[in-house]
């Protein structure tokens, strides 16, 4: 039940650097995030066991120890959750804090040379200038409550760069602590951007500056990453999917433009049975009664002088028919997310045509 | 409408070192290969999703039963060689690569050559009579060929841009003898990378730049992307030769650890007369695939051979091509070539792959570098990302690298001191009776905890407030999460540090182990 779940949301924007200025987004979207997942109709985490730290918590500074939130600083959230654990364990049940932990770490980040398969984000006091990268790993911090076994489900995502930079010296305050059974503990990692890449924000259309893994990632918690075997969930796998298959709608129309296209990452094991449910969509009275129905997409086509005026069958990803149309230019449709085919009057070829996000199309 | 039946169809891609990827219309993915690949599925609409180095093209297809092969339409790639069709690419460019191996050389030596052909890019040609409001910079500013001492034999700001004012290309063909050099690179900030480019008897090392300027109009050449071929002189350079496709597409493999070897090329790699660049890539492919198996439980293509066999037999083809080669003998120290007279090395190899295996190797042998050698003086300087090794040169960089890792190795050192791990007793086996005993109590136990958790509640204390202690936002008042200070005197420490300590000390700092093994040495005198 969400009443054990947890969660701590991090937005670093301002830094102590001026080589780190400029970010935009990473409030905007830590922010979008706590909000889903504190909202009963998102992750329904209790306020009091989700923490939101930003920049804009903290006063201006211009000095590395006035710089806030640093990484002991912020280490104080992820202490608190085995502060937890060490009381659950001194009551004698067991150091299990919760059912679910969501880390979620937005703002300037890379990855180690040495170590390029985890992630960290950049804190306050960090200066690239002398080499002093202070820093939170999140792969190290979600691991670290994966081993403890914490957590039954512990989904971390975070929306920072991952260019290759040296830290030789990892900040990794913990000691390891290996719970038995904690193979059992289901992980999901997504990120924004792969290794050695750089993530991506802009000012959308609504004229706030967003990353567009961030917006992908919640636009599918919220239902487009819904399970179309499952229409009121939204998966482990299908949130996976999505996030790859949604991230180039949310792209700026100048990295649509360009030939190696900015990507996500996402990490989860993926073998039979391992799939669990991240989100509920619906009220509890449409999934009983299982009135939870895929978000339809509004899909034009725009049809050649040739075509107008013909029967067309609109096919589902199985082929079957599912529509029947007289072609107009423009005509408007509205379909789940998938693939389909276009089959029109006289034609031997079927059409085939995608549906992944806002503003779908085809021309025939 | 689909009747579950499967349907076999084959799709090709151009390129045979390919990703291909198969979605089904719910945006799963079904099926996956490399260059050519059978796929067997119920009828219906699928995507196809194929990458080639860094970028990808996505079809949408319709699987009904009789369907012909899919032949996929090449990728464009962005690389610094100029591809035809290739996105930052002009025409006069694809001409200025073609003759380049051909144009008169300048004589440094003989017996070998380099060929280094720069090239700006802005954007598409201006429209005829367009007028450019000022020139644009020297493409090879900033950039010479210097000899392992530092001497530099040739300055490319000084090569003779042809008479064309918009996103000019210069040409550097340089008779040479063969051994190593640098190619050095000044950054915006006056500082100075380098790399080693070995020259091999008989080839010409040809490399290809491009200066970016679609952006950033100041932008510098990109030595990070950098195209690296070995060619023969008489071979001129084609801009549709598939053959440097696959070049390029391995280093962008090896540099994002993605699969690239299907069974054409695997074969391909181990011919005597395959691309030394082609082979020296895929054998760095063919370690890093065995080592991504050993972290999966299948991997993406069962090798037929061991990878190990595969790079010996491509090391003896690269001695035979190239003669004695840092990157071949990295290759041949990883693979356990048991013909590898060890030597140690003077050079730098010139992928960053390599250095990383002479990194391990150090671990074993810590004499792999010659001392007071480039290659032993580059580890603590390495600079950049990419699949070519960089380091900074020491005079223009002002941060002291040495003290840098030696500072970092002084906390490590701290954190090994304060780590030590007490032994404890191991129990001994106990008897039938005991072990009966210790079943039964661990059972009485655990449902003792059982019912425990289902009537105590966990505890769900709220987060502490950071920003109500806003008003100590120092480093020093967070005391209790501090990182331990190194001690100022590291004798006793650095006399304690064991063999394995030093091997984790190298290995963390990515600093070659006899450069730690002195550095220790040095604090105890």
């Amino acid at each position: 039940m969400a009443k054990d779940d947890w969660a701590i949301v991090i937005g670093i924007k301002s830094y102590f650097d001026p080589a780190l200025a400029g970010l935009q987004g990473p409030e905007n979207d830590a922010r979008e995030f706590y909000d889903w997942v504190v909202s009963p109709a998102g992750g329904a985490v209790p306020k009091p066991q989700a923490e939101l730290i930003l920049s804009s918590d903290f006063p201006p500074f211009t000095t590395v120890p006035g710089a806030m939130p640093t990484a002991l600083a912020i280490t104080k959230a992820f202490q608190h959750l085995r502060d937890i654990a060490e009381a659950n364990g001194q009551k004698g049940i067991g150091r299990t804090v919760g059912r679910r932990l969501y880390l979620f770490l937005s703002g300037h980040g890379f990855a180690p040379a040495r170590s390029d398969d985890l992630t960290a984000l950049l804190t306050a006091e960090a200066t690239i200038a002398n080499s002093e990268l202070k820093h939170i790993v999140g792969p190290y911090m979600a691991d670290f409550f994966w081993r403890a076994r914490f957590f039954e489900q512990i989904l971390l995502f975070m929306d920072c760069c991952r260019s290759i930079m040296d830290c030789a010296q990892l900040y990794m305050p913990f000691e390891d602590e290996r719970a038995s059974g904690y193979d059992q503990v289901r992980r999901f990692y997504a990120f924004g951007a792969r290794v050695a890449k750089e993530s991506r924000e802009w000012q959308m259309p609504d004229g706030a500056y967003h990353g567009v893994f961030t917006r992908t990632l919640l636009d599918g918690l919220r239902g487009s990453a819904a399970d179309a075997r499952s229409p009121s969930e939204v998966t482990a796998e299908s949130l996976r999917d999505q996030i790859y298959t949604g991230f180039p709608n949310f792209l700026s129309p100048q990295d649509r433009q360009r030939v190696e296209r900015p990507e996500p990452e996402v990490r989860y094991e993926q073998k039979p049975g391992s799939n669990f449910t991240v989100a509920m969509l619906g009220s509890r009275l449409q999934r009983v009664f299982g009135r939870v129905q895929l978000a339809k997409l509004a899909v034009t086509l725009s049809v050649s002088p040739a075509h107008v005026g013909k029967r067309a069958i609109v096919r589902d990803k199985q082929l079957a028919a599912i529509a029947t149309l007289n072609l107009a230019d423009p005509t408007s449709l509205s379909l789940n997310k998938g693939l389909y085919a276009l089959e029109i009057e006289g034609e031997a070829e079927l059409v085939p045509f995608e549906v992944s996000g806002p503003g779908s199309g085809l021309r025939v | 409408m689909s009747d579950g039946k499967l349907v076999s169809f084959e799709v090709r891609a151009s390129d045979p070192g390919a990703e291909l990827f198969l979605v089904d219309g719910d945006f799963t993915l079904v099926d996956r290969g490399i260059g050519r690949k059978t796929f067997s599925v119920p009828s219906g609409v699928y995507k196809i999703r194929s990458r080639s180095g860094r970028t990808y093209a996505d079809r949408i297809v319709v699987v009904r039963e009789g369907m012909p092969a899919i032949l996929l339409d090449p990728i464009p790639l962005v690389s610094g060689m100029p591809f035809a069709g290739a996105p930052k690419t002009h025409e006069f460019h694809i001409d200025a690569a073609r003759t380049a191996p051909q144009q008169p050389p300048l004589a440094v030596g003989q017996g070998s050559g380099i060929v280094i052909v720069v090239r700006r890019w802005t954007g598409p040609d201006p429209a005829p009579g367009t007028a450019l409001t000022q020139p644009p910079p020297h493409p090879g500013r900033g950039l010479t060929l210097r000899a392992v001492n530092g001497a530099v034999l040739v300055d490319l700001a000084t090569a003779t841009i042809p008479d064309r004012g918009f996103d000019p290309s210069i040409v550097a063909n340089v008779s040479i003898d063969p051994g190593g050099y640098c190619l050095a690179a000044t950054l915006p900030d006056g500082r100075i990378v380098e790399q080693t480019l070995i020259a091999a008897p008989g080839w010409q090392t040809q490399v290809f730049l491009l200066v970016d300027a679609g952006v950033d109009p100041g932008a510098g050449v990109d030595v990070i992307n950098a195209a690296i071929t070995y060619r023969r002189p008489a071979e001129p350079f084609s801009p549709t030769d598939q053959g440097l496709r696959n070049e390029e597409m391995a280093r962008r493999a090896l540099e994002d650890n993605r699969g690239f070897l299907s069974a054409e090329l695997r074969e391909l790699l181990v011919q005597p007369g395959t691309s030394p660049m082609l082979a020296l890539l895929g054998a760095h492919l063919l370690l890093q695939e065995t080592r991504r198996a050993k972290s999966k439980p299948t991997p993406l293509t069962a090798p037929a051979e061991p990878a190990q066999l595969l790079v010996r037999q491509i090391v003896g083809n690269l001695r035979q091509s190239l003669g004695r080669h840092p990157d071949v003998e990295a290759l041949a120290l990883a693979a356990g070539d048991s013909t590898t007279t060890l030597q140690p090395f003077g050079l730098p190899p010139m992928l960053r792959a390599s250095w990383d295996l002479l990194l391990e190797a150090s671990l074993e042998w810590p004499q792999v570098f010659v001392p007071g050698s480039l290659a032993a003086l580059v580890g603590e300087r390495i600079w950049g990302e990419g699949s070519w090794l960089f380091w900074l040169d020491a005079k223009t960089d002002p941060v002291d690298r040495a003290g840098l890792w030696q500072g970092r190795a002084r906390e490590l050192l701290t954190t090994f001191a304060t780590s030590q791990v007490t032994p404890t007793a191991t129990p001994r086996a106990p008897g039938i009776a005991g072990a009966a005993w210790s079943a039964l109590s661990h059972l009485a136990e655990s449902a003792v905890k059982r019912a425990k958790v289902l009537f105590t509640s966990r505890a769900r204390p709220p987060f502490p407030k950071l920003s109500a202690e806003a008003g100590l936002p120092t480093v020093s008042s967070t005391a209790t999460f501090s990182e331990p200070d190194a001690p100022r005197d590291l004798t006793l420490t650095r006399e304690a540090v064991t063999d394995e300590q030093r091997k984790q000390l190298a290995s963390r700092l990515g600093i070659p182990l006899g450069s730690v093994n002195a550095w220790l040495e040095e604090g105890k005198q």
